[in-house]
């Protein structure tokens, strides 16, 4: 059976719940008090999707303004890049253009996926950004739209099960290569290929 | 290097009820006392300053900014706290602000002493800890103890006499304190308040307490007797209170300006241009008695200059004492002779005639020569060889004992600058945190002690080189016994 | 290397940073006179009514003044900066503002987009400067290039973000609420910039104390017109202590042991904490461009909380000195060994540390450079103050103003499992060193793991306290003992009376006090022997340490010398245990 890492990168301004989505994802758990990104944290984890096994190595970045230029380094390299908006501020909305904005400047392969989530749908009465707003900007973007909750675990994996969907195939070659270095005791997370991008 | 000392830079009462309107600010100065420009720190050489004469818009202005800024900062810092501001640390200058009484505040600036090193002339070394806020905050209180015993309260003097009363009050008295405090002479005798006693046999003692009686017999106008001899308490019939402010007022001010004999290697700056007789009181323009030269010669300070001049007018002074819950008016003589000074109080409504003035000196001048002599032949002089120097305060009787000073003015320091500093510093502990005993040895291996019990403090200065905590302690034992056999410190 | 791009440059060269502070005081000045914005532009005012004006919190109006007085600091909006290209002279700041208080919202400016975009276009020359070359090939240097701080951060561009500042006035009973509030904290700490600008309040919310912050820029503006500087003011119960330092101002409004000197040296820490987050040279920038910065946007909070929380009550602070996990010397040596073996491979790390809490277990660095304590305790703070550490591994640029003020590191940031209170951070001057210290991280850890260090580690962190009974110095309450030459500090668990905190809280008093006095300027001590009613204190200054003892009352004098015999000795024997030395790769 195959492994494939996959690099993905989660943006978006800062308290719209990229760390919650991250630590749903990975650890299946959610923490109230979530406390803002320092810097970036970096996660993996490993899933079987069909024949598939896919590391996801997953970049949550910090949404602080001041974070802002480390950004470029987390794309580099990367399959997809999750944008995450919280669905009951429309100002978190608004900045989902301006990182897409980057992440097209920075990633503009064919194959990149990118996604496009709204965080939150456990306060849906408090939403404020109407699904047909963002479904319209997505599909102008060629990206995927889910809305999803954090809290409440709705919809998280799925997020990930499409971009483990609408991986390219791979480049033999460059597969060959990545299993060799794979095949090492399982560590729990490898040295990736991150010269290669430099 | 270079030492520059702490000088007064200026001094302000302001009334935080007046010129509350915009723009007319400057009428809350009831007095300022140095220059304010706005590069302060320029070395002001001109005298004194009243508020309202002759003064251009900028000094004014700077004036008002002093007094704003500490009225800013005790208002900022009510937010937080429950009293107001009361000193003010800048790289340059201290600040102390003293709220006497309600609506009056008094603010005292002093520059801070730099080193000025050098080859860096420009960049000089602040050292922010060499002025002590607690010695500033005793000099402020002990000028307006002075003030309020020669004039009355602040608010007394406005109520009787209105603003411009009270602002020629204020000058009168302030201009003369400030010339003559020096800043970088203060220390714990100035903390103490106390006063040094002069040791004497029981028949020594009688002698002049029956002296004082017959005197006192002879002139029924004499309230009270002040009986000092050589800068030291004899005698007092004030209550504790004035005796305290009498002795400090007699040795600290006029004592050391009608005998300043030029051999002492400090001067008080201002002290050339002061007038010796009632300098402090609330008249002023009085010529130098100039009758009395050296300590031998007899005659008043405070009183008429010349006694033989019977034309002469007499100016006199007049102080306030509480008696019974009422404040009583008082005139108050001095009279010098043979190392003995004598104060007197007198009760009348109308000054005293030129006609007491020769029957008590002739009174006088006769007796004190004798008793002088007695005096003299009974004090004895302490042993200065030691190697320690030791200051000890009863806060009960206010009694001082000293060989950390010069016995007489100016009090020079008997240990460094730095040492008389620690000893200050340590006073401050005992008064704040309730410690009884500090051992400090410091970097230049000098032992500094100093012990609180009750209301005795006791400060030693040991000089013994590489003395352990274990040596020093036995030392001070040894001292204890030797200096003060009749008083017990919890050990 | 070149931080700036060309164009802007020349506009920091000549824009003055504290051109006018006084600016408040109308009065002062001839030209500031003349210059005269405020709402009474006829009728000057004078620098008193000015601070009375804002003390009045029954007048809300006044409120609004001191806003205006901001407002002609430098409250412009990008846009117009960029286009005119010229530095903020006051007088144009004031006309600036006045067109500004004119305007009836302080909506986003319609031009703003082109502008940003130009901005960019700077940013984009700056950006594509190259970062240094690796540190490691250059160690002839006396210090490793670090990264440029625009790099990272570039200079922000939407100015006219700010808050509407009419929203920040509150009612005066609002004013009045958050007085009461400020009055029953023991220690307040206010961070503001030169023009008054709130960053940083340790309680509430800055936004609604905004006077106070007005006031407190007036008082330091007001002592520096004079070429002077504002040290502190005291009530009989507070020490109200300010420090302007580089284009922030930091007050500290304390009722506590602490002595101002002392007070000072916790804000000089909490202002090298600003600097960890974006550098000496960008905090510079930022505000002699953008007089009016909202420097909380590149703040995080909870390190400057943390941090004072810390310094109430951790001596390394005091001492700025570091607390190490004792351990028996083989074990260091093991996990030294196992650090440079891995650090060596790559070559990248610069600094690897091992810490448990706020301890340390190992230090290991490059043989041409050092960390001092003060960076040290940093990043000690930044991992103590936050949670977000937690179950990742994180990569943060990180300023280490001791080591280099002027750019960034990175830091690798990573527990060593999950359930452990251990952390590795690794350092590198390599913004790209993230998987190079990843694997280092990894590999170190697996080592550490393989030999059963790490289990080792383990209980040493759960065997690292003492209490005086156990080294059998029963008359020694307590005691802080620290290593000069190592910057290392030692002391035992607080047994009684001092498990109760608020005798904890004294008996810190009481080192406070033993420190002042050591540390007096012109007449610091050797030793000193303090008996105090509920304890005698000793302390005690020497070339090679600093020593703080706490006694019963009423212990002898020579019983006292004889149990700090006794402990030095103990000191002697265990100091190989108690105190790290670090290794170098």
């Amino acid at each position: 059976m195959s492994m494939r890492e996959v690099k993905v990168c989660l943006l978006g301004e800062a308290g719209v719940g990229k760390s919650s989505i991250a630590h749903r994802f990975v650890m299946d758990s959610f923490n109230e008090k979530q406390e803002s990104t320092i810097g970036a944290a970096f996660m993996s984890k490993t899933v079987k999707y069909n024949t598939q096994t896919v590391k996801f190595q997953m970049w949550d970045t910090a949404g602080q303004e001041k974070y802002k230029g480390l950004a470029p380094m987390y794309y580099r390299g990367a399959s997809a890049a999750i944008v995450v908006y919280d669905i009951t501020s429309f100002n978190t909305y608004n900045v989902v253009k301006d990182w897409v904005r980057d992440v097209r400047d920075t990633c503009d392969t064919e194959d990149f996926i990118l996604i496009i989530v709204g965080n939150k749908v456990d306060v849906e009465e408090k939403r404020n950004v109407p699904r047909e707003t963002a479904e319209k900007y997505c599909v102008s973007m060629g990206a995927h739209l889910f809305e999803c909750s954090a809290l409440s675990g709705k919809n998280v994996f799925e997020i990930f099960e499409k971009i483990a969907e609408n991986l390219p195939s791979e480049n033999p070659m460059l597969h060959h290569k990545r299993d060799t270095i794979n095949i090492r005791p399982p560590i729990k997370e490898k040295k990736k290929e991150c010269c290669k991008t430099q | 290097m270079e030492e520059s000392p702490a000088e007064v830079m200026n001094f302000c009462i302001f009334n935080t009820e007046l010129g509350l309107k915009e723009g007319l600010e400057h009428e809350k100065i009831m007095y300022f006392y140095g220059l304010s420009t706005q590069t302060t720190l320029k070395k002001f050489t001109t005298t004194t300053t009243g508020a309202s004469n002759g003064i251009t818009q900028l000094e004014l202005d700077g004036q008002i900014k002093q007094i704003g800024l500490a009225e800013a900062m005790i208002q900022f810092s009510s937010t937080f706290s429950d009293d107001g501001c009361h000193f003010i640390h800048t790289k340059k200058t201290r600040q102390v602000i003293y709220n006497p009484e309600p609506n009056y505040i008094m603010k005292l600036t002093v520059s801070v002493p730099s080193l000025v090193n050098p080859p860096d002339p420009g960049n000089p070394f602040y050292m922010e800890d060499s002025v002590q806020d607690s010695l500033l905050d005793a000099i402020i209180k002990q000028s307006y103890t002075f003030f309020t015993f020669f004039n009355r309260s602040y608010t007394e003097i406005f109520t009787q006499c209105g603003v411009e009363g009270l602002k020629e009050c204020l000058s009168d008295f302030y201009d003369k304190f400030w010339s003559s405090v020096s800043i970088s002479n203060l220390s714990l005798l100035n903390l103490f308040q106390g006063i040094v006693f002069l040791p004497l046999g029981k028949n020594p003692f009688l002698r002049v307490h029956s002296f004082v009686s017959c005197i006192e017999a002879s002139f029924p106008i004499i309230k009270y007797t002040v009986f000092c001899y050589s800068y030291r308490m004899v005698w007092c019939s004030l209550e504790q209170k004035y005796m305290r402010i009498v002795y400090r007022y007699l040795t600290d001010f006029l004592m050391p300006a009608c005998f300043d004999d030029s051999s002492s290697s400090y001067k008080p700056k201002a002290l050339g241009k002061m007038k010796p007789s009632s300098q402090w009181g609330s008249i002023s323009g009085r010529s130098t008695s100039t009758s009395i030269r050296g300590n031998m010669q007899s005659g008043y300070i405070i009183g008429p200059n010349n006694i033989k001049d019977i034309e002469q007018h007499i100016s006199t002074e007049r102080v306030y004492i509480m008696v019974d819950d009422c404040l009583k008016t008082f005139y108050f003589v001095v009279y010098h002779a043979y190392n003995i000074t004598l104060c007197l109080f007198l009760e009348s409504e109308d000054p005293p005639l030129h006609k007491f003035y020769q029957q008590l000196h002739q009174c006088l001048s006769a007796e004190l020569a004798t008793l002088a002599q007695e005096l003299n032949e009974n004090s004895t002089s302490s042993s200065s060889d030691a190697q320690y120097k030791f200051l000890y305060c009863n806060n009960m009787n206010l009694a001082v004992k000293s060989t950390l000073h010069s016995v007489s003015y100016p009090y020079e320091f008997q240990a460094s600058n730095e040492l008389m500093r620690l000893l200050a510093d340590m006073h401050d502990d005992f008064e704040c945190s309730k410690h009884g005993e500090i051992f400090i040895r410091t970097r230049d291996d000098t032992w500094v002690v100093g012990r609180r019990s009750d209301q005795r403090e006791f400060f030693v200065v040991l000089y013994y080189k590489n003395a352990t905590l274990m040596n020093v302690h036995e030392e001070i034992r040894k001292i204890t016994n030797e200096q003060f056999t009749n008083v017990f410190f919890v050990d | 290397m070149a931080t700036n791009g060309p164009h802007r440059s020349g506009n920091t060269n000549q824009s003055s940073r504290l051109s006018r502070p006084t600016r408040i005081f109308s009065k002062q000045t001839s030209e500031d006179a003349n210059n005269e914005t405020n709402n009474t532009p006829d009728k000057p005012r004078t620098m008193t009514t000015a601070l009375y004006g804002r003390f009045d919190l029954e007048e809300c109006d006044e409120g609004v003044k001191i806003n205006h007085v901001w407002d002609s600091e430098s409250g412009l909006p990008t846009s117009r900066l960029i286009n005119e290209k010229r530095p903020i002279s006051p007088s144009a700041a004031r006309r600036d503002s006045h067109w500004l208080a004119q305007q009836a919202s302080f909506s986003i400016d319609p031009d703003m987009d082109s502008d940003v975009a130009l901005m960019e276009d700077i940013l984009g020359e700056t950006q594509s400067i190259k970062h240094s070359p690796d540190p490691l090939e250059e160690i002839s240097q006396e210090r490793p290039q670090l990264d440029s701080p625009n790099q990272l951060f570039p200079i922000p561009t939407e100015e006219s973000q700010e808050e509407p500042i009419t929203e920040t006035l509150s009612s005066s009973s609002n004013f009045r609420n958050i007085e009461k509030e400020l009055k029953l904290n023991k220690k307040n700490v206010f961070i503001l910039s030169e023009s008054g600008k709130p960053i940083y309040s340790r309680y509430g919310d800055e936004d609604h104390a905004v006077h106070l912050f007005g006031i407190m820029q007036a008082f330091i503006a007001f002592v520096e017109d004079n070429k002077d500087e504002l040290l502190y003011f005291s009530t009989d119960t507070h020490n109200f202590v300010f420090v302007h330092k580089g284009p922030l101002i930091l007050v500290c409004i304390a009722n506590t042991y602490e002595y101002p000197d002392q007070i000072r040296l916790q804000m000089n820490m909490l202002y090298n904490q600003i600097i960890s987050q974006i550098t000496n040279t960008q905090l510079n920038r930022v505000f002699q461009e953008y007089r009016n910065f909202d420097l909380r946007r590149w703040l995080t909070d909870r390190f400057l909380s943390s941090l004072i929380e810390l310094m109430d009550e951790d001596p390394s602070y005091l001492l700025q000195a570091i607390r190490c996990i004792p351990m028996n010397n083989t074990l260091r040596e093991n996990i030294n060994s196992t650090i440079i073996q891995a650090g060596n491979k790559n070559k990248k790390v610069l600094f690897t540390l091992l810490i448990a809490n706020t301890r340390l277990i190992a230090y290991v660095r490059h043989k041409s450079y050092k960390l001092g304590p003060s960076d040290i305790l940093l990043l000690f703070n930044m991992v103590h103050s936050t949670t977000s550490f937690k179950n990742s591994e994180n990569w943060t640029p990180v300023c280490l103003p001791d080591f280099d003020n002027r750019g960034y590191m990175y830091a690798h940031i990573s527990y060593v499992n999950e359930t452990s209170a251990m952390y590795l951070i690794l350092l590198s001057t390599n913004r790209e060193a993230f998987f190079d210290l990843k694997e280092t991280h990894t590999t170190i850890v697996e080592k550490l793991n393989s030999h059963g260090y790490l289990q080792k580690i383990e209980k040493s962190i759960r065997y690292a306290d003492y209490t005086m009974p156990q080294i059998k110095v029963p008359e020694v309450r307590h005691f802080i003992f620290k290593n000069f030459r190592l910057n290392q500090y030692t002391m035992p668990l607080y047994g009684p009376p001092y498990v109760d905190e608020k005798e904890r809280e004294r008996l810190y008093g009481q080192y406070l006090y033993l420190n002042h006095n050591l540390y007096k300027p012109t007449r610091p001590a050797k030793i000193i022997y303090t008996v105090g009613p509920k304890e005698t204190l000793f302390a005690w200054i020497h070339k090679e340490f600093e020593w703080y003892a706490v006694f019963d009352p009423l212990i002898s004098k020579p019983s006292a010398v004889d149990a700090i015999n006794k402990l030095c000795r103990w000191m002697k024997n265990t100091k190989d245990e108690l105190f790290l030395r670090p290794a170098t790769y």
